[in-house]
């Protein structure tokens, strides 16, 4: 089994504070909602006529 | 005629749940948005976990851990998960950014947060059934959590046969029945009114 696979599997670079960790995985997930979220409320619903 | 207790849950049934708008083919005009999107996606998403986690149980972890196609059922149980937690979590911002819980919708969201910590123990089981190093990492660094929560006794995180019952029954029925609640909450009251617009604020819009 590759040394990737060993316990405790580092989730990449970290972004930390003493009151925040957060991994680069991290990061790219909660940009990810926050973009989504906004794309959500700010485009058309297509298809409503009436 | 007398009451019995077959009448009464009848009539009870017969006037809690609005056959009438449980499949509703027209919605009000405020609900073309995508926002509105995000609690149908989780519930997508939670059928794919229950469709793979089911393909799982019947063939074990030598099977998901060797064979390619078990990879790809193990692949697909992940991702279910991943992206029923995303949108669970944009549907709960959805859902408190315009105050859902107002007129008498306070047990769906109060459901909806139920779902939300069952959840989490869903996934915590999950880890721990995974059948590999990690999980028994997982579970060896958790105990004194448990332990020190004063639950240790009662939920063992290194007694495999107790978290994986946990986790391919337990949790997903209980999941189902809140659910199911949830559905009909919402079919019941119709879906949210838009806030009203607030009469301090000086920007007009249009
Ligand atoms: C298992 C996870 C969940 C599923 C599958 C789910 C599913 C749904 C669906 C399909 C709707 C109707 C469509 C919509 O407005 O998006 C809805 C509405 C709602 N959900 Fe959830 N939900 C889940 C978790 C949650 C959570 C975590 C909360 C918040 C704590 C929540 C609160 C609500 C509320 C208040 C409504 C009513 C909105 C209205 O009346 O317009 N739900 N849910």
């Amino acid at each position: 089994m590759g040394q990737g696979l060993q316990p405790p599997i580092p989730a990449g670079g970290a972004w930390e504070f003493s009151w925040l960790n957060l991994s680069s995985p991290d990061i790219i997930v909660v940009v990810l909602m926050v973009v989504i979220f906004i794309l959500a409320i700010a485009l058309p619903f297509p298809g409503g006529k009436e | 005629m007398s009451k019995n207790w077959t009448r009464s849950l009848r009539d009870r049934l017969q006037q809690e749940i609005p056959m009438e708008h449980l499949l509703p083919d027209t919605l009000p005009k405020y609900v073309d948005s995508y926002v509105y999107l995000f609690g149908v996606l989780t519930l997508a998403a939670f059928v794919w976990i229950i469709l793979s986690g089911t393909i799982l149980a019947i063939f074990g972890p030598d099977w998901w851990h060797v064979s390619p196609v078990g990879h790809f059922f193990n692949s697909l149980h992940f991702w279910s998960i991943q992206s029923f937690f995303f949108f669970m979590i944009l549907h709960l911002w959805a859902q408190f950014l315009m105050a859902a819980w107002r007129d008498g919708r306070h047990f769906t969201w109060i459901g909806g947060w139920l779902m939300f910590l069952v959840s989490i123990l869903a996934g915590l089981t999950g880890y721990l059934s995974q059948n590999n190093f990690d999980a028994q990492w997982i579970a060896v660094q958790g105990k004194d959590a448990m332990n020190a929560a004063g639950i240790g006794g009662f939920f063992n995180l290194l007694n495999f046969g107790q978290m994986y019952s946990l986790h391919i029954f337990v949790l997903p029925l209980i999941l189902i029945l809140l659910l199911g609640g949830h559905l009909l909450l919402i079919r019941k009251h119709g879906v949210v009114e838009p806030l009203p617009p607030d009469p301090k604020s000086e920007v007009r819009q249009g």
